[in-house]
């Protein structure tokens, strides 16, 4: 019998201490929901903290509440803002971190590695690039009855299923950050009237904006990647003109959406990039409407190939231009030829602009909706 | 001396074998081989399973020649009495460290992850006490409770497996980027995490049935050991970016931090608590295996009370690793003591067996 009051003894230590010392009530904290970093006079950094009250009661609607603060790294500016605020500032449950476009043409890593290093912070945190000033975008409050912070977080989701822009987190950044062979993209936000709207893919290099991509070709970009989202559509004016308004349109799903992509490397040294993309196409929109018709189908399909392929080559050209690898060529080559990549490591940038890509796209019609 | 009631069977020697060598260190064992090897890194744990494989081998050899005799009972048999006493002191000052180094390092980890604030002696206390409490008693009952927590290293590769949302085969090219030589060299990194398998020392005349049988036993431990290794290290390897893996001392825990469930933010420290069970289970067996050697010279082969007091060296032991280079210092003792006490010693002892087997026979 001793041996089990010598147990319970322990256990009820265990239960009285656990949390002493490290115990942190919710009630106690303020929650930052989204973070804005943007670029201030003399190298400094400008932080826009949006902090998100939960209602007390359950008719209560979500308040937020805005602080911005100008300081050197993004502690300092946290501290800053556990000055002004009642109640401890934490940042477990931030959902958005936002990039002016000003800061981001520097190194953001040096404005992430708070969340990287600390094992509290919340690496599923989405991460974008806003048009202008984040802070002004932040400073919108609300979108209707919706709060900032949230509407961004679900503007950027629903793009996401649109295939228009990638689903990005800290974490998922945090590989490609350091891969040399390898670059990432970020949605980029903007502002419309009253609202936020994500308008392109903003492209990276070395942790560097270099440009941003417009919708469609941030939809090509992905689906070169072969990282379809939920739906993938494009909208195409027609070549024929018809004499009615509205009928030189066809819009399109992509259903399925195969890629390969071959790396070849010629005596030279050179490399060719193949991208063959194999899709099979859903028309939803098509006023003109012969798809019984197997010659006009044919025609349709070629039209497509030939602008999708025109589209293709626009996007990789954009993104030779910013040097921003999102393919991941450099990864493959230090996989696959190692020595070809040696003496091109230190300026990849520049070698990846001068590759060759031969995009090919194959399209294939297979199901235009409930009528002809 | 041993009582028939205390046998365990060769399927818990099994998971014994299992729990013990499964320890803190596989949070940081992909961190440490991958810095040498590259690519080529789960090469290496294969190959460190393997020699580790040829190691039991040569415990086994040693053992059987004296099936109804732990390692502390044996010695002096071999080498003479006051030798041997002091041999098996070294035995149990070995075993106590690695006990010791084991809790250094969980309180570490959980000081750096969870529990920033909770000072450390009261990390180390609760580890300990929930150490004695179960080492104190009889080996049946611990191997019992090590079959029932096997099933958290399931878990842990369940939990891994969450990881694979976001992978890059081609990070693992080229596999033999660092060369074959540096894949060998990692293997010596990644040999220590499958420390443990000396629990044999102290377990064969515990175990039920047939020798062979219980080296079958070990080698299926040992084996399930570095495919959970190999497996995890491998994950890691197509997680994380090569020159990402600098940045991360704990890359297990570090690749579920962004992953969430609807109700559960964190998994991260899911993993984390998984992993504290057992962590605490190679504390156990080492704490055991040390209070196991003060009882053979102390208490008539009782551990019972021997296990406080060893716990209580262990505690002082951790308490002066305050800092990372006492802990390195540490850790180069330990190593040392492996060579010297897990390799090099055992297979005098088989020769030395030999020849004074010979030389009885020679007698008669």
């Amino acid at each position: 019998m001793k041996t089990h009051y010598g147990f319970i003894i322990t256990i009820f230590m265990t239960l009285m201490l656990s949390g002493c010392w490290d115990q942190d009530s919710i009630k106690d904290t303020r929650l930052s929901y989204a973070v804005g970093f943007d670029q201030a006079a003399k190298q400094k950094l400008l932080t826009t903290i949006v902090i998100h009250d939960m209602p007390s009661g359950e008719k209560n609607e979500s308040k937020n509440d805005i602080i911005s603060s100008v300081g050197s790294t993004p502690r300092e500016n946290r501290d800053y803002a556990n000055q002004v605020l009642s109640g401890q500032l934490r940042t477990y449950k931030n959902r958005i971190i936002l990039i002016g476009e000003e800061r981001a043409k520097q190194d953001i890593y040096p404005i992430l590695d708070i969340f990287y290093r600390d094992p509290k912070s919340a690496l599923n945190a989405r991460i974008a690039v806003a048009h202008g000033l984040a802070k002004d975008i932040l400073f919108l409050k609300k979108v209707g009855n919706v709060p900032i912070e949230e509407e961004i977080d679900n503007v950027i989701k629903s793009s996401e299923e649109n295939s228009k822009v990638v689903k990005v987190t800290a974490q998922k950044i945090f590989p490609i950050m350091m891969d040399p062979g390898h670059d990432y993209l970020l949605p980029y936000i903007s502002q419309k009237g009253s609202r936020v709207e994500v308008s392109g893919t903003a492209m990276f290099h070395k942790n560097e904006y270099r440009g941003t991509l417009n919708s469609d070709e941030s939809t090509m970009c992905i689906l070169l990647n072969g990282k379809k989202g939920g739906v993938a559509r494009f909208t195409q004016e027609l070549s024929e003109k018809s004499k009615y308004v509205g009928y030189d349109y066809v819009t399109f799903n992509v259903e399925k959406s195969k890629r390969k992509m071959d790396i070849k490397v010629n005596t030279q040294g050179e490399i060719m990039v193949a991208l063959t993309l194999k899709w099979k196409v859903d028309v939803v929109e098509f006023p003109k409407d012969h798809l019984n018709n197997k010659k006009e189908v044919e025609q349709l399909t070629q039209f497509l190939t030939a602008k999708m392929t025109d589209l293709a080559v626009v996007t990789i050209k954009k993104m030779q231009e910013a040097r921003c690898d999102g393919f991941g060529v450099g990864r493959r080559l230090i996989a696959f030829h190692p020595s070809i990549w040696k003496p091109m490591k230190d300026n990849w940038g520049e070698q990846y602009s001068n590759i060759r890509f031969e995009p090919k796209i194959d399209i294939k019609i297979v199901k235009n909706g409930i009528i002809n | 001396m041993l009582n028939q009631k205390n046998k365990i069977t060769q399927r818990q020697l099994m998971y014994f074998m299992i729990q013990t060598q499964i320890g803190v260190a596989i949070l940081s064992l992909p961190y440490k081989v991958q810095m040498k090897a590259k690519g080529g890194a789960w090469i290496s744990i294969i190959i460190a399973g393997l020699v580790v494989q040829v190691n039991i081998l040569l415990l086994w050899a040693v053992c059987r020649r004296y099936p109804s005799h732990t390692i502390y009972g044996f010695l002096p048999q071999i080498i003479g009495k006051y030798a041997g006493t002091t041999i098996c002191f070294a035995y149990i000052g070995y075993f106590l460290l690695s006990a010791s180094t084991i809790v250094a390092n969980l309180t570490n980890i959980l000081g750096k992850w969870v529990l920033p604030k909770t000072p450390r002696w009261i990390m180390v206390l609760l580890t300990l006490v929930t150490a004695v409490y179960l080492a104190k008693e009889s080996v049946r009952i611990i191997s019992r409770v090590f079959v029932i927590v096997t099933f958290v290293i399931v878990s842990m590769v369940i939990l891994t497996l969450i990881a694979y949302t976001d992978i890059n085969l081609y990070y693992l090219f080229p596999v033999t980027e660092e060369g074959w030589g540096t894949i060998f060299k990692a293997a010596y990194a990644a040999f220590w995490p499958f420390g443990g398998y000396e629990i044999f020392l102290a377990m064969y005349p515990f175990v039920e049935g047939k020798s062979n049988g219980i080296l079958k036993a070990m080698w299926a431990g040992n084996l399930l050991v570095t495919l959970f290794y190999t497996f995890e290290v491998f994950s890691c390897l197509i997680i994380f970016s090569p020159e990402q893996f600098p940045y991360i001392s704990e890359p297990l825990l570090y690749m579920l931090k962004g992953y969430t469930f609807h109700f559960i933010e964190r998994i991260d420290l899911i993993f984390l608590a998984t992993w504290i069970v057992v962590a605490t289970t190679s504390v156990i067996s080492a704490l055991w295996m040390g209070a196991m050697g003060f009882g053979h010279l102390f208490h008539k082969g009782e551990h019972k009370i021997s296990v406080f007091y060893a716990a209580l060296i262990c505690y002082i032991i951790v308490m002066f690793a305050r800092d990372e280079t006492m802990m390195d210092r540490y850790d180069t003792i330990l190593k040392i003591g492996h060579h010297v006490l897990v390799v090099a010693l055992p297979s005098l002892l088989l020769v030395l067996s030999y020849l004074i087997e010979k030389k009885k026979g020679e007698q008669k």
